[in-house]
């Protein structure tokens, strides 16, 4: 953990100088960080100090100003930047790659941002407003319009050269070689072309079976498929093959980060934050999780009413009523454990909807097991208490009995639902972590109380009901 | 999803070829293939073909095949592997490089990697063995000894002459600069050599100022070093800051990949290592645990319940109340444990901000447990009839809902501070506290005001 530690370091220096007012110095000691860490610094400093300490950086160093902003998420990076002229905004931004350039300015208000726009470089403007009218979420949408590619007919030693001149392009690893028209039709690595001869053509050092993603594709499926074939960027084509933009290994793993976040968080019973924990507005905490609870809480409104259709059972054998959390907690858990392998499974790509039939054999299964096995440790629990003490009264063999039985429909029922639901919502074109674990509980605990209740009515007639 | 029906027709072909012995076309076939998508092909072919696929193409094509059982994962790939003689893993391991080969030996059963390491080229067995001697998880089991580093008194010519002569070496996309001891001095990237004259010295281009991984350094750290500084691949050094290794981007993904699919199953409860196609039985045995030890704490509850009972048994329409209590602390206990979690992982949250976290999360509990607990309140009067039972219900909700915060914030954050990780054993505890403290408040509130409450019979 020293990176943290050395922030910590740098954060109270940096606050220290912005106190005191020390500019100059504080320009000398930012100077030396790292964008990233300078983010980090920005996003921990009290927001006057944040957008004080930007100014007296972009005042200097436009460009490496920039870099630290885009490092933020970029609603931030947005509310340091609102409060400056337009012209001056239009200049700021002008120093950024356009993906992160977009990525602002969507954020800065929509009279301010259209107003930049205009003011933006004529190539800028252009590129800007391809990568906006993309669907969000998808390659159109991420990838750096600015890509380095050649035409098959240039040699290795031209190529060379032509790398040589291309000063302002972001990244480059690989090579894409495209067709007079624009078609993408293969790749070349940057350490092939050192090691050929300058006069080879392109054409014959390079790879044409290429993978690509067109413009619409989702941007998990993008991350996905970087992951797989461990690619350090991937060329993004239009309808017609043509190469327009780029995106590299690094934005994707902001993607991983992004989506398994979402993932938790919907697992977890809330709407997924946008922002980091610590940042999201007290409100907004309140208001992304009260509607998952007030939703949770109707449904579980009707376990009231299950239990009030069995108020005459509990008022005759009140013992029923002390099991009641025990086996609809254990249907709620291993509904929540099965429904978290499968949306993770979903996730990570390794089964697909058409493998829910096979899913389907194996969780029946293992449900039985494991309800089986929970109901033997139920009984023996109240077999052994029973000795002792004589809190379940005289029945207390019935009571077990009715106890494991039902824990065996309840688990095997839990399992099943918990395991089927995220692939009905797949099918159904929903994202399979909608259903939350809290979901799948409150679903299973409804049932699993009717569950409970009419296996004691049918084992304890005549004796305890 | 082009590239998913591409992948199903190359399966069926695959099957056709195999059932009818088609071996020279199948060859053919698979050759054409990425790594990668061969993965996918043999992790969806029965057990049967796809050893006899592996095999056929292993003799033909042993770089490629242990490429594909690579991408497998090392699990899955050192069953498909353990299927052969010793010998010949033996040979098929030096097709990759050795921290790929490391993580297979290691799933191998124990007297067959044994044999596999003691067959293997004394060099290469000695680099696997020092892998698997860093601890699991950390940069040095991780890392592909294998780095290419150039010597600071090297001119940009020279440099690219020792590029052009070292064909094997993993994507090379910085070049490390090291002193005559083989201290990590710099980096120059491959770019940068493109750019400049080839008698320029490389100490001259070179940047001194580089982010690092210490062998011992844990993996999660490391994803968020090159993830937080866009990196591509980090150098690993040990105690004495000689280069060792280097760890790759797409290591990296395969690490977060991992990291967050363990966070995920800890917090339902499921076994770290499964995954949806893992054998019934050994399922079973990676869940119970956690069921066990959620039904043992669920006793705590019952107990609760039990010293109740005369409570319970003169108003019986308690017993149709209590599990709300109960469930809507465990739901609001799940959503803070969820964003707690999620923001240490991410390294957003530490004890340094937990004060913070620690006030929000009880604002907010609170927040949901009194407008929640208004609506149980007016439910339960208009569903039963009895405002005092509402009154109850709504303060019992209270609570319940700040104790969920405090435990869903507090207990990760302990589990932190305790170097256990806090996606483990959170969600037992803090749904054992919820129930415990909702069943407690809830029938402990009726004992009290026991008088003013409708009676059964």
């Amino acid at each position: 953990m020293a990176a943290p530690r050395r922030t910590d370091l740098l954060l109270d220096s940096v606050t220290r100088l912005l106190r005191v007012g020390a500019s100059a110095n504080l320009l000398n000691l930012l100077q030396k960080q790292h964008p990233t860490d300078i983010a980090e610094i920005l996003r921990r400093l009290q927001p006057h100090y944040r957008r004080m300490a930007f100014d007296t950086l972009a005042e200097h160093n436009a460009r490496f100003a920039m870099q630290a902003l885009s490092e933020l998420e970029p609603d931030q990076g947005a509310a340091v930047l609102t409060h400056r002229p337009v012209e001056e905004l239009a200049r700021l931004l002008g120093e950024l790659p356009v993906d992160d350039l977009a990525a602002l300015l969507e954020w800065l208000p929509d009279e301010v941002s259209a107003r930049v726009r205009d003011l933006l470089r004529g190539s800028d403007q252009g590129a800007v407003g391809d990568l906006l009218q993309h669907r969000e979420w998808t390659a159109g949408r991420i990838m750096n319009p600015k890509v380095f590619a050649l035409f098959e007919d240039l040699t290795a030693g031209e190529a060379v050269a032509a790398l040589q001149q291309s000063g302002g392009v972001e990244m480059v690893f690989y090579i894409y070689v495209i067709d007079d028209r624009r078609h993408l039709v293969g790749v070349v690595s940057l350490r092939r072309l050192l090691l050929v001869p300058p006069q080879t053509p392109l054409k014959h050092i390079m790879s044409a079976d290429i993978v690509s993603v067109s413009v619409d594709t989702e941007q998990e499926e993008v991350a996905r498929l970087v992951a797989k074939y461990n690619v350090l960027a991937i060329p993004v084509v239009d309808a017609e093959n043509k190469l327009v933009g780029l995106v590299t290994v690094d934005d994707v793993i902001d993607v991983i980060k992004d989506e398994t976040t979402e993932d938790i968080q919907k697992i977890g019973g809330l709407e997924a934050l946008d922002e980091p924990y610590i940042d999201t507005p007290f409100w907004t905490l309140v208001k992304k999780r009260a509607r998952w609870l007030v939703v949770l809480f109707l449904g579980e409104m009707l376990t009231a009413t299950a239990m009030g259709h069995y108020e005459m059972e509990i008022a005759r054998a009140a013992v029923l009523a002390v099991f009641v959390p025990l086996v609809i907690s254990s249907g709620g858990n291993s509904g929540s454990q099965a429904a978290s392998l499968m949306i993770r499974a979903l996730a990570v790509g390794e089964v697909t909807v058409r493998d829910w039939w096979r899913v389907m054999r194996r969780e029946v299964l293992s449900g039985v097991v494991l309800g089986a096995l929970l109901g033997v440790v139920g009984f023996l629990r109240i077999t052994v208490w029973s000795q002792f003490f004589d809190t379940y009264g005289e029945h207390w063999l019935l009571v077990a009995v009715t106890v494991a039985g039902s824990l065996v429909g309840v688990v095997l029922w839990g399992t099943l639902a918990g395991s089927m639901l995220p692939f009905a919502l797949k099918r159904a074109g929903v994202d399979p972590a909608t259903s939350s674990a809290p979901f799948v509980a409150t679903l299973v605990d409804v049932t699993g109380l009717i569950i409970y209740f009419s296996v004691a009515s049918v084992l304890l007639k005549g004796t305890l009901l | 999803m082009a590239q998913q029906r591409r992948l199903d027709l190359v399966l069926d072909s695959v099957k056709r070829l195999l059932r009818i012995g088609a071996t020279a076309n199948l060859l053919n076939l698979l050759q054409k293939q990425h790594p990668a998508d061969l993965a996918q092909i043999f992790s969806e072919l029965p057990d049967k073909d796809r050893e006899a696929a592996f095999s056929l193409l292993a003799d033909r094509n042993g770089r490629l095949a242990m490429e594909a059982v690579s991408e497998l994962g090392p699990e899955a790939g050192a069953g498909l592997l353990a299927t052969r003689p010793a010998e010949e893993i033996a040979r098929l391991a030096q097709e990759i490089p050795s921290d790929d080969a490391a993580a297979l030996i290691d799933y191998l059963p124990e007297e067959l990697s044994t044999a596999v390491l003691d067959l293997m080229r004394p060099k290469e067995s000695g680099v696997v063995e020092n892998l698997l001697e860093y601890a699991e998880q950390t940069a040095g089991r991780i890392m592909n000894p294998h780095v290419f580093a150039l010597n600071e008194d090297m001119t940009v010519g020279e440099a690219i002459a020792e590029i052009q002569g070292n064909r094997d070496v993993e994507m090379v996309f910085y070049l490390y600069v090291v002193d005559e001891r083989r201290h990590l001095v710099g980096v120059v990237s491959l770019r940068r050599l493109l750019l400049v004259s080839p008698e320029t010295p490389l100490k001259r281009i070179m940047t001194a100022d580089l982010i690092s991984a210490r062998v011992d350094m844990d993996q999660e750290e490391v994803a968020r070093l090159v993830a937080a500084y866009n990196l591509l691949a980090i150098p690993v050094t040990d105690e004495e800051n000689k280069l060792v290794g280097i760890i790759t981007v797409d290591d990296v993904i395969d690490v977060m990949k991992e990291e967050a699919t363990e966070d995920i199953y800890r917090l339902a409860g499921v076994g770290v290592d499964e995954r949806v196609f893992t054998p019934a039985g050994e399922s079973l045995r990676k869940r119970l645990p956690w069921l066990g030890v959620q039904l043992l704490t669920s006793f705590a509850a019952v107990a609760v319940v039990a010293v109740f009972l005369p409570t319970i048994a003169r108003v019986s329409a308690l017993a149709m109340f209590m599990p709300i209590v109960v469930w809507m602390g465990g739901n609001a206990a799940t959503q803070t444990l969820t964003v707690i979690v999620r923001g240490i992982a991410l390294g957003e949250l530490s004890w340094s901000n937990s004060r913070k976290a620690l006030t929000k999360e009880i604002l907010v509990g609170v927040g949901n447990g009194v407008a929640l607990g208004l609506v149980a309140a007016l439910v339960a009067v208009l569903v039963h009839g009895d405002p005092v039972m509402g009154l109850l219900l709504g303060a019992a909700m209270i609570i319940n809902l700040f104790v969920a915060a405090a435990a869903g914030t507090l207990i990760p954050l302990g589990l932190r501070a305790a170097n256990v990780d806090p996606a483990l054993a959170s969600s037992i505890f803090v749904t054992a506290v919820t129930d415990v403290f909702g069943f407690a408040s809830f029938l402990g509130l009726a004992t009290l005001f026991l008088r003013y409450l409708a009676q059964t019979g």
